[in-house]
């Protein structure tokens, strides 16, 4: 089929054993490729995966037909695994340039078991792939790791996906980076990495990506770039990068602060997306394809790097109740070093300064010391003293103090930068989200505050289940394509449909992009419910649920669970306890992973 | 007394980031939009559309609230209040 390379690399790091096999059309009909490919792959090991950390853990890098297919903004690439920060089924996405070279160097996925005896790195090439010697880049950050390979394998043009001494010390934040600053951020995908020996994967070579109709994909490359243009969302990201939300977030009063113990950041503009672009911004830089260029091209002191984007921004910034810019560019800069994440790094380090603030752990770590959020990143990414401990993220940190209920997270999982107390339906994206406490696996935010497809009252409950779904079904479709999340402030369903059809030449329509993404969702919940998960691990922190908020429109506001719940439930086809009844499998083709006892 | 209205991002471009808008308590967001809209060459087609709508993706707080959940343009401001105005914004 075309869009896709029809190879999927299988490498047994016990065994030393590398395996070309076919992508079966039947996965690609049914999974796309990414996301989705990754997510059947686990289901179907699931059974022989212990410890997330062991080696029966697999690991899969997965791209989509739509990456490198010349479609705007298919860049895009997954991580796929059992989470060690979580205990769930994880994918973690990201762009640059490595998903589309994966696919030059003739790979359309790369599935990884086992363990290697001494590290190693695995190189793809022209259709062919072997593991290299990697002793001598173990302890090496990820700048240095990139440039070395690149040097080792004689190619400029090749891209390094790899782990940093974060990912070796299998801290549960570690993260996978790839083209030195863009990361497959959240769930410990690095972690993982570490525990297999495995410190990179470089590719290289220039095979072509064939599309079925090459006359349909240059004119949707133009629709495409129009609609961006017209909304004018394309433009502030271009302008602004994400860290653009700083101030409309904080003027919604949902901005959480000082480890959600409020919603608003007075200082809120010294760190947003225009004094950034005032300040430190050199160049936008995009990603393959990529029509927008949201990235921060930054300059500091004569260096030049990325970021830091809005996550990240809240993260360092005015969660641990940080003013200083420079201080979030430096904690940035390091995480990419070190290969952590910088969300989950930045709310362990309001969780671990609220601690202190409460005098639950003898450290005296302030809120607004920018300098301490520093030295504790390189402290977490090395593991060094409380760092080590900080290192596996907050839920662990407080819970070994007693106080799991001052970590921010879901199912363990840091949430991002929005208070679900003032967003009703992004809350429960946050709840019910399959991966852990997330923003992009259904981003509410964006009709709950941006307006974009249309203005949802963020307040109220009503049809917020049915966004819900339809935003994280989308979501997963858009994954497993291999294509950029934020090509849907301009994309429907329908324009998923229109590429997904120009380069596979398969026929594909809005009902089935959805069905697809559906068919996804609840192979991951199929999976977390395998794994004990249930409904009591839908929900939020103690904090969101019965503390108000103490200012600005949505004061006075909790988030409210049970109605929300019970309505995505039922929206869903999934009986009061979550699981997905017997008449959703058998529509989804889901009938042989059905959860037993079996859900009427 | 007066109102303190905020703009971000590409607004910034037209007029100043944070002004006092003296006489707006007791008008009408359309009214403090439209003395805006004189004082500021190119702010009317940033924020309406052609049927004078706030336009899908600009959005218009007071205090914190999106006035498309109040009164919408008719949403009357009091003296103190906060109006930020943000063109399309988007992230994650």
């Amino acid at each position: 089929m075309n869009g896709y390379m029809d190879k999927i690399l299988f490498v047994d790091l016990s065994k030393n054993r590398l395996e070309i096999k076919p992508f079966p059309d039947e996965l690609k009909r049914n999974y796309l490729g990414g996301r989705g490919l990754g997510i059947k792959i686990l289901a179907d090991a699931l059974d022989s995966i212990g410890d997330p950390l062991d080696e029966s853990n697999v690991l899969i890098f997965a791209t989509g037909p739509l990456t490198g297919s010349g479609v705007p903004l298919g860049s895009r690439y997954s991580v796929i695994t059992k989470s060690p920060l979580t205990g769930t089924a994880t994918s973690a996405d990201s762009g640059g340039s490595f998903g589309w070279k994966m696919k030059k160097a003739g790979f359309d996925a790369v599935v990884i078991s086992g363990k290697a005896k001494a590290p190693v790195y695995l190189y793809l090439k022209d259709g062919a792939a072997e593991l290299r010697n990697a002793a001598g880049l173990w302890g090496k950050t990820t700048s240095e790791t990139t440039a070395a390979i690149m040097a080792d394998v004689g190619d400029s043009g090749a891209k390094v996906a790899c782990i940093g001494p974060a990912g070796e010390k299998l801290s549960r934040l570690a993260c996978v980076m790839n083209d030195r600053f863009r990361a497959a951020g959240r769930g410990g995908t690095g972690a993982v990495m570490g525990s297999k020996n495995l410190k990179a994967i470089a590719a290289s070579g220039d095979l072509k990506i064939e599309v079925a109709d090459p006359a349909r994909v240059k004119a949707l490359q133009k629709a495409l770039v129009t609609k961006h243009a017209e909304n004018g969302i394309a433009k502030a990201l271009h302008d602004y990068g994400t860290a653009v939300l700083v101030n409309i977030i904080n003027e919604n009063y949902i901005l959480p602060t000082n480890n959600f113990q409020g919603a608003h950041f007075p200082a809120a503009d010294k760190v947003s997306g225009e004094t950034l672009a005032k300040t430190i911004l050199k160049k936008p830089k995009g990603c393959h394809s990529c029509t927008i260029l949201c990235g921060r091209g930054t300059l500091v002191d004569g260096v030049e790097t990325e970021g830091p984007e809005y996550e990240t921004t809240w993260a360092f910034g005015p969660d641990c109740g940080v003013d200083d810019l420079m201080a979030i560019k430096k904690a940035n800069d390091l995480c990419n070093e070190l290969g952590i994440d910088t969300i989950g790094t930045g709310a362990t380090i309001a969780c671990a300064m609220e601690m202190s603030q409460r005098g639950y752990i003898s450290e005296k770590i302030k809120f607004g010391d920018g300098a301490a959020v520093v030295e504790l990143v390189r402290k977490m990414g090395y593991r060094e003293g409380i760092g080590d401990e900080m290192a596996d993220g907050s839920y662990r940190f407080a819970e070994k103090y007693g106080h799991s209920e001052l970590s921010m997270s879901v199912k363990r999982q840091e949430m991002p930068a929005y208070d679900a107390r003032g967003l009703q339906g992004h809350g429960l994206e946050y709840a019910t989200s399959v991966r852990g406490g997330c923003h992009v696996y259904g981003y509410m935010v964006s009709p709950e505050v941006l307006g974009s497809p249309e203005k949802l009252d963020p307040y109220v409950d009503k049809d917020k289940a049915r966004w819900t779904k339809t935003f994280q079904d989308l979501t997963a479709t858009i994954d497993a394509a291999g294509i950029c999340l934020f090509s849907s402030f301009a994309m429907g369903a329908p324009d998923y449909a229109d590429s997904l059809s120009a380069v596979t030449g398969f026929p594909v329509d809005d009902k089935e992009v959805l069905k697809i993404g559906e068919r996804i969702w609840n192979l991951q919940k199929l999976i977390n419910l395998k794994l004990g998960f249930t409904r009591a691990d839908d929900t939020l922190p103690k904090r969101l649920l019965e503390e108000p908020l103490a200012e600005g429109g949505p004061k006075g506001r909790v988030w409210s669970r049970t109605p929300l719940l019970n309505e995505y439930y039922r929206e869903r086809g999934w009986d009061i306890a979550g699981r997905p009844m017997k008449a959703k499998l058998e529509e989804l083709g889901l009938e042989a992973m059905a959860p037993v006892p079996f859900a009427k | 007394m007066s109102v303190k209205v905020k703009v971000f991002a590409g607004l910034r471009d037209l007029m100043p980031r944070e002004l006092e808008v003296d006489g707006a308590g007791g008008a009408s967001v359309s009214a403090l939009l439209d003395r805006l809209c004189a004082r500021y060459p190119g702010l009317r087609e940033q924020i309406f559309d052609g049927a004078g709508a706030i336009k899908p993706y600009v959005n218009v707080l007071k205090n914190g609230r999106n006035v498309a959940f109040l009164e919408d343009l008719m949403t009357v401001l009091e003296d103190g209040d906060i109006v930020a105005i943000f063109p399309p914004v988007a992230g994650g």
